[in-house]
């Protein structure tokens, strides 16, 4: 109960400097903010009603064949070929007729040195080279067509589906009209899609304002034309929702490392400091070997045998993120554990975990506290520097440390290191304000 | 006193013997080695490693091989035909008479027929035909450069303004210098580096053309030699002035509230109080009285910051900025599996920092005799 | 006269079972008919009387760390090998000549018929830039130091058939092979030459830096440097060989200094500034959005697009065959299928790229046109009646190109989905192929992070075809074990090539290289009929019968789809500040860097205007 009411006067404290409570909210909202950015950046719509039958493109994956499509896969929901099969214009018809085509130049004997290449340039059934020499000759290569195709067999008891299609639909019919309705997310981008047309005709590194073309001679209208709020990256990439994903990554990243690493770091220092002594001797000469392992290395071991992720970035960080807070929490408790009253309960019979629970660990809580918000800073920037060196989470991940060397490699986009700088200094400023006010509130001194 | 130095001293062992080993076992799980470095040298793979590769080589455009035999070579230039015990023990102490005829006893009593960390040898480069101590000698003008005027500035600025900042305590300049401070802090020092290079490099988007980007001085400039000993001051300046400005910021912000804290800290203490009721003037008892107490902290942090000084990298900001500095080195020993220069690095810094603790611990106990060491065990 | 009589006799005396031909004054792999200049010409890419004097300063990414250009461990400095160092032949770069060399240090060569040893007269002139002579002792201790533990292993290898130099008279030299190889002689011709008593003086060890004592026999000795920064050389103004005939024109500017740079951004805004002269550009999107300032615009500086005629050789996706995934050439061709060439070159390189279509691209001689013809077709038919599958049918009844490349994308995906189920390759439940169990899933390795944003558009592609790719980028060291143990499934590999194809096509496509860890085929190629061909390269003394077999070989290659065929550039993509002047031809063979540190002087006109233009801030008109 006192624990608490003590714990209210500092939570007041902290509420009434305004600096740091003010970032606090700013930063909660933008956690809170980017944390379902699924629903706020993604290349597939939240809801799509397809004559009457709702899909949740977001959440399942369906495949092109799903909306009368040919291919396996699942649809580019942003493609203009997807938005043909949809709404009907020359849509199927003209794919139909495309695969039609396809299999027409599968033995696409024209003499044209074209490098059209047919299914049958596989078929080493025939090595005799007469049937080479009849490639030049115009007329027999239609006849020879369906023998071709019906030679490759299997493709009936597949299901081929292209095969299938251009069966059933050879004439070149359209297929009426579909009623449609989408709920699109604000932006129709995700953070590894790469769009391969462009109605300003720039997919790569457009930017959001009016450029000039590289020649010099026309102007690329800007991204947002195509929904690029602030233009593309060096593949293409939206650079709005990389940021968006790459902010929300960071901030679970460093959340989770400082709240690990400070469990780990109060238990370790915990133990080393209450028991002292040789414990602490021998503690103290294994933290120094440990923190001084390359973790270079053992990044480059470890991502040679698994894929690199976030994940594994975590685990690797977790080797060394607690050591700050332990060698605060071991000096706290070889502190406390001479003040009197601990020295009482033990002569009680309470036992040491006891002992450590109720007495020790609220005193040393100050400084678990205080360093917190500072924790999740230096997580986060081990994040962006490992992205940085190529080092961290491969790419496509969204990752703001690949959008700063982006940025450095293509000085002339400024779209890209400008938002990219200001999301990062000011969520680490915030994360600053919100440190230092803790610490104000928190300290000891402060409260006197 | 004495007793508790020397047993500091001989705890350093275990830690350096352990940390030598654990980065020893490490390594031979590092998938690819020196060897495979090499080859890619050796062949110039890395220019193949462009976009357009094979199409921009000129006319000795062939493929270049190496037989597998050539590879052997390289493993015994390395020692890396030896057993993992040999090689272990190389690390510290190794007997490797160059000269076999000259006798046992006159190459057991020559310096050079011994290598590793127990002799002070800390190894060759695998890649340059240089140890890493020659490394290090070679690197420091930048890391010292930096480490050098960051250390009086952060020093000088960050005293000045936290006692002006308790002094004014709660006014307007403490809460606005503590902003900049702050965001200061808060702005990760490569990303400043690579936002200025942006805006005042030499390129074209620039605004204004204040960054040089060719190390630390202009010495390949034809007539460098001439210039004037003014000038080349000036120009390495304006060649330390961003990556130092980079290096800096972040510096600032502990030790000004450091400062201020324990200035404030002393004024709510009875002897001033005391000494204002005696009526002395306020400078007076900052200058006299508080300034003595409030920045023992500071001096305690002095060792270790001044043995840094010489030894600083940052491998962001160097490469930025084209600095040949220890971060660099380091971080390059790393990525091209230089393992002399990694564990020589390792073991030669791990050594400073061991002993910069120390001089700090005592340093402690010198400038405040109430810390008694008996408690803390190290 | 005298000279030249005593030095038969002694050749006779010595040797009476070697016939020497006439002594010439250069070599070609094609024997003397193969010299397309004579004695007394100067190249035709020379001006004779181009303007000495004038500084060129050059960058140079990465630290170098040492003089000495032929030892192990070090980067050596740029400029060393050519400008301070000599090779005992000059390579010609000409494009009428595949591979030629005039003398250096060599005044005239005396060839065996057999090829099996030659002999060299050096110039009684040829000096070290201390004053000491080049003579034979030379000759053979460069040759001696090559078995020096820390010799370059490459040139080791290179070498490697040289069985023994020896000294005839003080300035004739005498080389004997180990084995016959037709371009042997020639190869000689590349050796390093190093003063003896310098580098061979007791205490002196070859394996160092040279670090104060860089002497060569070369036009340019070094005037100053710092490890790791720059170097900066210096026209020796009383060359011994300046007036040599290939040396009219050459070698013009009287400093040339190279900064080192550590970081590309950097190197890139410095030439923007001024702070060097020239530099090649590799990224095709610096050259398309970048160098576009004020400067440019003003005309300080110049972009130029210059075109070449080197061999492209061969860049792609190489699939690795020991991985049963590609064994199947429909599988494989699938793969190459699904890369959007057109959508790369427009968006990513801004179409400056051309395709890859066969395995010696970009050289009119060597590229296979058309349909197969005359010797070529009666070759690739008789390998096939040998050898049948391994040459597939469309080497013969298609041309050589990149798979797919005049069709639409569309189709492409369709025609790989298409092979991939006739091969037996099924779409699984989550979209991805599936055969015996087993998922179509591999990985890519990257060495440089550049071609992530090139890959990943194809691996979106990949999808659409039911093909799950992962792209990891690892770094040097790892990468080179991966590939020396061939552990890996996808790569970028390039295939260099050069206009005299030999023994190298043995390392790229042999099938006894399949099986050597560390060679160059990544493919894990193993086909008899290109095994055959390439002894046929190799025995080759004409050249239309190497050119025949080149032509049959990459036929195969590029009908049996080991790689997803890249791009190469057709052009060298050069900007430099406005106030050089250069000959009219340029010698595309050799690296335009290279021709302008030895061709191009400095104009004093345009330097002049240059300078004005600058410090009034206007246009260079």
């Amino acid at each position: 109960m006192k624990l608490n009411k003590e714990l209210e006067v500092k939570i007041q404290k902290f509420r009434r400097d305004r600096r740091a409570y003010v970032s606090f909210i700013i930063l909660s909202m933008m956690f809170l903010l980017t944390l379902p950015a699924e629903f706020l950046c993604n290349v597939r719509p939240i809801l799509l009603v397809v004559d009457g039958k709702i899909h949740f493109p977001i959440l399942l994956t369906y495949s092109e064949r799903d909306f009368g499509g040919t291919l396996p896969s699942e649809p580019d929901y942003n493609s203009r070929h997807f938005h043909r099969l949809l709404y009907g214009e020359e849509k199927s018809a003209a794919l139909n007729n495309e695969s039609s085509d396809a299999s027409l130049s599968l033995d696409d004997f024209e003499d044209s040195p074209g490098m059209g290449l047919g299914l049958d340039d596989f078929e080493e059934t025939s090595p005799s080279l007469d049937l080479g020499m009849a490639d030049f000759e115009d007329g027999p290569a239609t006849q020879e067509k369906p023998d071709f195709s019906l030679g490759l067999g299997d493709f009936e008891d597949t299901g081929n589906p292209l095969q299938s299609a251009s069966i059933e639909t050879s004439p070149a019919q359209p297929t009426p009209p579909k009623e449609v309705w989408a709920l699109w997310p604000p932006i129709r981008y995700d953070y590894k899609y790469i769009p391969s047309e462009s109605q300003t005709g720039k997919v790569v590194l457009a930017a959001p304002y009016e450029t000039m073309s590289a020649n010099g001679e026309e102007v690329i209208e800007s991204a947002w034309k195509d929904g690029h709020y602030l233009g593309t990256d060096d593949r293409g990439r939206d650079i709005l929702a990389r940021l968006i994903y790459g902010l929300r990554i960071s901030m679970i990243f460093g959340l989770s490392l400082a709240v690990t690493g400070t469990i780990i770091g109060c238990f370790l220092g915990g133990f080393q400091g209450f028991f002292g002594g040789w414990v602490d001797l021998v503690g103290q000469r294994l933290t120094e070997i440990w923190g001084s392992i390359p973790r270079l290395y053992i990044l480059i071991i470890l991502s040679a045998f698994l894929v690199p992720s976030a994940i594994l970035l975590f685990l690797i960080l977790n080797l060394t993120a607690w050591m700050g807070i332990a060698a605060y929490i071991r000096a706290e408790f070889l502190k406390i554990r001479n003040f009197e009253f601990v020295k009482a309960a033990k002569a009680m019979g309470v036992s040491d975990f006891q002992i450590m629970r109720r007495h020790i660990l609220p005193n040393a809580i100050t400084p678990v506290v205080t360093f917190f918000p500072f924790e999740v800073t230096a997580g986060i920037l081990a994040l962006v520097s490992l992205d940085y060196l190529n080092l961290g989470v491969p790419s496509p991940a969204p990752s703001i440390g690949e959008l700063l060397s982006q940025g450095k490699n293509n000085l002339q986009a400024i779209w890209i290191i400008l938002p990219t700088f200001a999301v990062l200094t000011a969520t680490i400023t915030l994360l600053t304000f919100v440190g230092e006010g803790i610490r104000n509130a928190f300290d000891p001194r402060r409260n006197a | 006193m004495i007793s508790y130095i020397i047993r500091r001293l001989l705890l350093m062992f275990p830690t350096l013997i352990g940390i030598v080993t654990i980065t020893f076992i490490t390594i031979q799980f590092v998938p690819g080695g020196p060897v495979d470095q090499m080859k890619s040298i050796l062949l110039g793979h890395g220019s193949e490693m462009s976009e357009a590769g094979g199409a921009a080589l000129g006319k000795q455009g062939k493929a270049q091989e190496l037989d597998p035999e050539r590879l052997e070579e390289l493993r015994k230039i390395y020692h890396l035909d030896r057993p993992l015990w040999e090689r272990y023990l190389r690390t510290f102490l190794w007997f490797a008479p160059e000269d076999k005829e000259r006798g046992f006893w006159t190459n057991f009593f020559d310096y050079d027929s011994w290598e590793g960390f127990l002799v002070f040898k800390f190894g060759n480069s695998f890649y340059r035909n240089k140890s890493v101590l020659e490394l290090i000698v070679e690197k420091l003008p930048v890391s010292a450069s930096l480490g050098v005027f960051s250390f009086f500035l952060i020093y000088t600025t960050c005293v000045v303004l936290g006692i002006a900042k308790a002094v004014k305590h709660g006014e307007r300049f403490d809460t606005v210098s503590s902003i900049f401070v702050l965001i200061g802090y808060s702005i990760p020092g490569f990303v400043l580096a690579i936002f200025l290079i942006v805006f005042l490099g030499p390129g074209d988007g620039a605004i204004a053309h204040w960054i040089p980007l060719s190390g630390l001085t202009s010495a390949s400039a034809y007539g460098y030699e001439d210039w004037s000993t003014w000038r080349k001051i000036v120009d390495y300046l304006h060649h330390l002035a961003a990556p130092l400005f980079c290096y800096v910021i972040g510096g600032f912000a502990t030790l000004t509230m450091l400062t201020k804290n324990a200035i404030l800290e002393e004024l709510r203490k009875q002897y001033v109080i005391t000494a204002r009721a005696k009526g002395l003037p306020e400078k007076v008892i900052l200058f006299k009285h508080i300034l003595k107490n409030a920045l023992i902290p500071l001096v305690t942090g002095f060792p270790i910051a001044f043995l840094g000084m010489f030894f600083t990298g940052s491998l962001l900001i160097e490469q930025i900025f084209t600095l040949d500095g220890l971060g660099l080195l380091g971080y390059q020993a790393v990525i091209q599996r230089d393992y002399p220069i990694v564990m020589g690095t390792l073991f030669l810094f791990s050594l400073m920092a061991l002993v910069g603790q120390l001089l700090t611990d005592l340093s402690y106990v010198l400038i405040d005799r109430r810390i008694s060491f008996e408690e803390s065990q190290g | 006269m005298i000279r030249r009589f005593l030095t038969a006799l002694v050749l006779m005396s010595f040797l009476p079972a070697n016939l020497y031909a006439e002594a010439l004054h250069g070599l070609s792999i094609y024997g003397p008919e193969g010299l397309k200049y004579k004695k007394d010409e100067s190249y035709v890419y020379a001006n004779p009387s181009a303007a000495k004097g004038g500084r060129l300063t050059l960058a140079d990414f990465g630290a170098f760390t040492k003089l000495n250009p032929a030892s192990l461990k070090g980067v050596p400095a740029p400029g060393l090998n050519g400008l301070v160092f000599q090779t005992p032949m000059d390579s010609s770069s000409d494009d009428g000549e595949p591979f030629s060399q005039y003398g250096n240090l060599v005044e005239s060569v005396d060839l065996a018929e057999d090829r099996m040893s030659m002999v060299y007269h050096i110039y009684k002139m040829a000096k070290f830039s201390d004053g000491h002579p080049v003579t034979a002792d030379d000759f053979i201790f460069s040759f001696n130091i090559i078995h020096h533990l820390e010799y370059h292993p490459v040139y080791k290898e290179y070498f490697k058939d040289i069985a023994k130099v020896e000294k005839i008279d003080s300035h004739t030299v005498k080389y004997t092979f180990a084995i016959f190889n037709q371009e042997l002689p020639l190869i000689t011709g590349q050796m390093l030459i190093f003063p003896k008593h310098i580098y061979g003086a007791p205490g002196s060890n070859f394996g160092s830096d040279f670090d104060n004592i860089a002497i060569g026999s070369g036009p340019y000795e070094i005037e100053k440097y710092e490890f790791g920064k720059y170097i900066t050389l210096k026209r020796k103004a009383d060359w011994w060989g300046k007036d040599l005939p290939k040396n009219r024109g050459r070698y013009n500017f009287d400093q040339i200094t190279w900064k080192i740079y550590l970081d590309p951004v950097a190197q890139r805004e410095a030439f923007k500034g001024g702070g060097y002269d020239a530099s090649q550009i590799n990224s095709s999107r610096d050259w398309a959005l970048d160098y576009k300032g004020d400067f440019v615009k003003k005309g300080y500086y110049l972009r130029e697009e210059i075109p070449h005629n080197r061999v492209a050789g061969m860049q792609g996706y190489a699939m690795n065959m020991r991985n049963d995934l590609f064994e199947s050439r429909k599988v494989r061709a699938a793969i190459a299928l699904a890369f959007d060439f057109e959508w790369s070159n427009k968006n990513l390189f801004y179409g400056q790229y051309t395709r890859n279509q066969n395995y010696f691209d970009n050289n009119e001689e060597m590229k296979p046109k058309g349909l197969p013809a005359g010797k070529v077709k009666k070759l690739l038919m008789d390998l096939q009646g040998k050898y049948g599958a391994d040459v597939p049918k469309t080497a013969l009844t298609k041309p050589v190109g990149a798979p797919g490349e005049d069709q639409p994308f569309e189709k492409n995906i369709q025609l790989a989905n298409a092979l991939l189920d006739s091969a037996g390759w099924k779409i699984g439940a989550d979209g991805i192929r599936v055969k015996d169990g087993k998922p179509f899933k591999f990985t890519l390795i990257l060495a440089s992070p550049g071609f992530m944003r090139i890959s990943e558009p194809y691996k979106n592609n990949l999808a659409k075809i039911g093909v799950e790719m992962d792209i990891k980028v690892v770094q040097v060291a790892q990468y080179e074990e991966s590939l020396r143990e061939f552990n890996f499934d996808m790569i970028v590999a390039s295939y260099p090539q050069s206009r005299s194809p030999g023994n190298e096509q043995r390392y790229m496509w042999g099938s006894p290289a399949a099986k050597t860890p560390g060679s160059r085929n990544y493919a894990g190629i193993t086909n008899k009929a290109i095994d055959e061909l390439i002894d046929i390269i190799i025995k080759a003394s004409k050249r239309d019968e190497l050119v025949d077999a080149i032509q049959a070989m990459d036929r195969i290659l590029t009908h049996q789809f080991y790689v997803v065929p890249h791009w190469y550039i057709a052009y060298d993509r050069v900007v430099y500040w406005n106030k050089f002047s250069r000959p009219k031809i340029n010698p595309s063979q050799a690296p335009i860097i290279g021709n302008i540190i030895e061709w191009w002087w400095q104009d004093e006109a345009k330097f002049k205007k240059l300078e004005e233009a600058r410090s009034k801030g206007s246009a260079v008109n």
